[in-house]
């Protein structure tokens, strides 16, 4: 992205200044909720309240038009009837704000005039120098900045590495509100509403150079322009791994066709095949896009990148590991043998423990070994060996969820190689020692089976990296 | 005369001809211009130079009408396959233009269309379609059922390099077939890949090209060789 794009999008997440069209002193409005969502998530920038009928709003002076503040204005948000907008636009335009955010609909949504409108508005903004996102979206979030969307619900106070595109603004909302449940931070959100100027492509290759994302979910219904996709998302792919959740699955203008090939081409058949060119996961739900996002999280990205597809399952009670190794085998992970080295090391340290790939330890006869915790010694001796590439620590149970935890850490602080901890119990205790897993960013996962599918995950999206970087060879 | 220009001559004469469909022998040179490997074959006028043609080619032989108003050749029962002797190429020849005449009195009949009939190879099919969103796009699936019943296909968007290719082709669940099952020999991949890079490189140089049915095309122990093919062109 040439700089001064990249500078233009900037404005979205780092305002100096923000003025807010349609500020309200009515809690029940959105004029209201997000000047004071502002406040609330802490944003250092100068707030201007537009509002001809206000002369203060949640204590900030309001002002008539923009024209009437005497500061510099980086980004406008619209919440006015699409009715008000033309001559609010030739405003924003005189007044030389870069960017602005249409909230409200009534837009290319409602039909044939709404287009014409929608059309009009970003010509003008074009004309004037202005980007824009929506309308009919929820804005933006940017933990760091503290730029809010404009939802009544919470929002992520933790700065981190998964930035979110969402075609949904209430999809998308969900998606962060989840993924806060489930130990996932963010470095920002667009809410792209109807797609006006700015598109989901644009803010993907942002990203691609943002430092403070590591990895892009994006919530899509569809591309306008499937080559440019291609262009743009192989080389974000290169550098960070790119999720799509793709909805929307019935074709609509599909033309009739005189071919066998033509008439099987559905377009998620073809979205597919374009993922896979892009070296883009596709996800089937929010769950497993969360999954995956935590294994590149805190494994890619935290513990480091697993060297080869071979897992070593270290489990609790014996068939939650087989359940794991079924689901590694399915999505091209490796539970292979242990060496000899470790398979009489585990007889030497653990009298009677078994030796094969998945091991269990019997938790109801779960006792410290030479003071150590059964699970930390098993990792010590199998992370040393060769044939392994990552761990998964499956079902930690609820006898002694305390002590499990502290396994986990003290296998977090010492281990050299990737691992996963798949604890599928539930009960007061156990969920306070998750949650302190959650922030301790230990990559923790509810079922053998989706744990094993987030590794799978990650070796996916290696060989993706090695076929893009085999191609630019080419 | 280069690849190129030859294609475009072919795609200018059928639209003259105000038509967007090729006939089977103008889809297979446009193919072949592009290195893509197709039945050997020769249109027959007379019972006498099918005779001929088939002995030229070798026994056994596929025949089949050339119209332009006949598309769907199974259908209108203008296709006989495995025509082992001299005596069944001359009544072949015969029954196809009765056939032909039946279905449709108006078509006119270019001839009759013989190739060398393949044995031994895995059954694949190769199509082009125009995508709304992402343009032209290449289809991959293994023959019969697993395209028409299961739907065991991948796509990918055109251009496709050769790593687009190897990943679609061991994409579709059918794969294990390629590679050489219960005892049946392993089939030529790289020979398959080629033909899907050189595909792509016809649609790209030649946007008017709609669609494309290469179906079957037969994967062989060495080669990959297309056996029927239909390229429609923009109307």
């Amino acid at each position: 992205m040439e700089p001064k794009e990249r500078e233009a999008l900037d404005k979205f997440f780092y305002p100096q200044s923000v003025a807010v069209i349609g500020a309200s002193a009515e809690p029940k409005k959105t004029g209201y909720v997000w000047v004071k969502n502002f406040v609330e998530y802490g944003y250092k920038g100068k707030i201007y309240p537009i509002n001809p009928k206000e002369d203060e709003i949640l204590g900030f002076k309001a002002y008539k038009s923009v024209l009437d503040v005497p500061d510099e204005i980086d980004l406008v948000i619209f919440i006015v009837p699409a009715a008000a907008m033309v001559k609010i636009m030739e405003e924003c335009v005189k007044k030389k704000i870069p960017a602005g955010i249409i909230h409200s609909a009534g837009y290319a949504e409602t039909g044939k005039e709404g287009v014409l409108l929608q059309q009009k508005l970003v010509d003008m903004a074009r004309q004037g120098g202005m980007k824009l996102i929506g309308p009919n979206c929820v804005g933006i979030l940017c933990p760091e900045s503290g730029h809010p969307w404009a939802r009544r619900s919470t929002f992520p106070k933790e700065v981190g590495g998964v930035a979110v595109i969402s075609q949904s603004g209430g999809g998308g909302g969900y998606f962060i509100n989840m993924g806060e449940v489930r130990g996932l931070s963010f470095s920002k959100f667009i809410s792209i509403g109807n797609e006006c100027d700015v598109s989901v492509i644009d803010f993907m290759d942002y990203l691609k150079d943002d430092p403070k994302t590591n990895a892009v979910f994006v919530y899509l219904e569809g591309f306008r322009d499937g080559q440019r996709f291609l262009k743009i998302a192989k080389p974000l792919s290169r550098v960070k791994p790119v999720l799509v959740y793709k909805v929307g699955r019935t074709e609509v203008g599909r033309k009739m066709t005189a071919s066998h090939t033509g008439s099987i081409a559905g377009s998620l058949a073809v979205y597919d095949g374009a993922f896979r060119q892009a070296g883009v996961l596709r996800v089937e739900d929010f769950e497993e896009a969360q999954d995956y996002l935590t294994a590149f999280e805190n494994v890619w990205y935290g513990q480091g990148i697993p060297k080869g597809p071979r897992v070593g399952i270290i489990a609790g009670p014996g068939g939650p590991g087989v359940a794991a190794a079924d689901t590694c085998g399915e999505v091209g992970l490796e539970v292979p043998p242990f060496s000899e080295e470790t398979v009489r090391k585990l007889a030497e340290e653990i009298p009677g423990a078994s030796r094969t790939n998945p091991t269990d330890i019997d938790l109801g006869a779960m006792a410290m070994l030479k003071g150590k915790n059964p699970f930390v010694v098993r990792a010590n001796i199998i992370e040393a060996d060769d044939n392994i590439d990552m761990m998964a620590f499956v079902g930690l149970g609820e006898n002694n969820p305390k002590a499990a935890l502290d396994a986990m850490l003290e296998i977090q602080a010492t281990c050299k190689k990737p691992f996963i901890v798949i604890w599928p119990s539930a009960g007061k205790e156990v969920d306070e020692c998750k949650e302190v897993l959650l922030q301790k960013k230990v990559p923790l996962f509810l079922t053998p089976e989706r744990g094993a599918k987030a590794l799978g995950a990650l070796i996916r999206y290696k060989k993706a990296v090695e076929r893009l970087e085999k191609e630019d060879l080419q | 005369m280069n690849a190129h220009e030859q294609v475009k001559e072919i795609l200018s004469k059928v639209r003259k001809a105000k038509r967007n469909i090729l006939l089977e022998p103008e889809a297979k040179t446009v193919l072949s211009s592009y290195g893509c490997t197709v039945t050997k074959e020769k249109v027959a006028v007379s019972a006498g130079e099918a005779v001929a043609f088939a002995g030229e080619l070798g026994f056994p032989v596929v025949a089949k009408i050339v119209s332009p108003e006949i598309i769907h050749k199974t259908d209108a029962k203008c296709v006989k396959v495995n025509l082992n002797n001299p005596e069944k190429v001359k009544g072949a020849y015969q029954e196809l233009m009765a056939n032909a005449r039946a279905y449709d009195p108006k078509a006119r009949i270019e001839g009759v269309l013989l190739y060398h009939m393949i044995s031994g190879g895995e059954e694949v099919i190769i199509g082009l379609a125009t995508d709304a969103t992402f343009g032209k796009v290449i289809m991959f699936g293994l023959g019969g059922i697993w395209v028409e019943v299961m739907k065991d296909v991948s796509f990918r968007v055109v251009p496709l390099s050769r790593e687009d290719a190897r990943d679609m082709v061991e994409e579709i669940k059918g794969y294990p077939l390629l590679t050489g099952i219960r005892g049946k020999s392993a089939k030529d991949i790289d020979a398959l890949c080629d033909l899907l890079v050189k595909v792509s490189k016809l649609a790209q140089a030649n946007e008017e090209i709609a669609e494309m049915d290469l179906n079957p095309v037969f994967v062989m122990d060495k080669g990959a060789i297309i056996v029927d093919a239909r390229i429609i062109l923009e109307e």
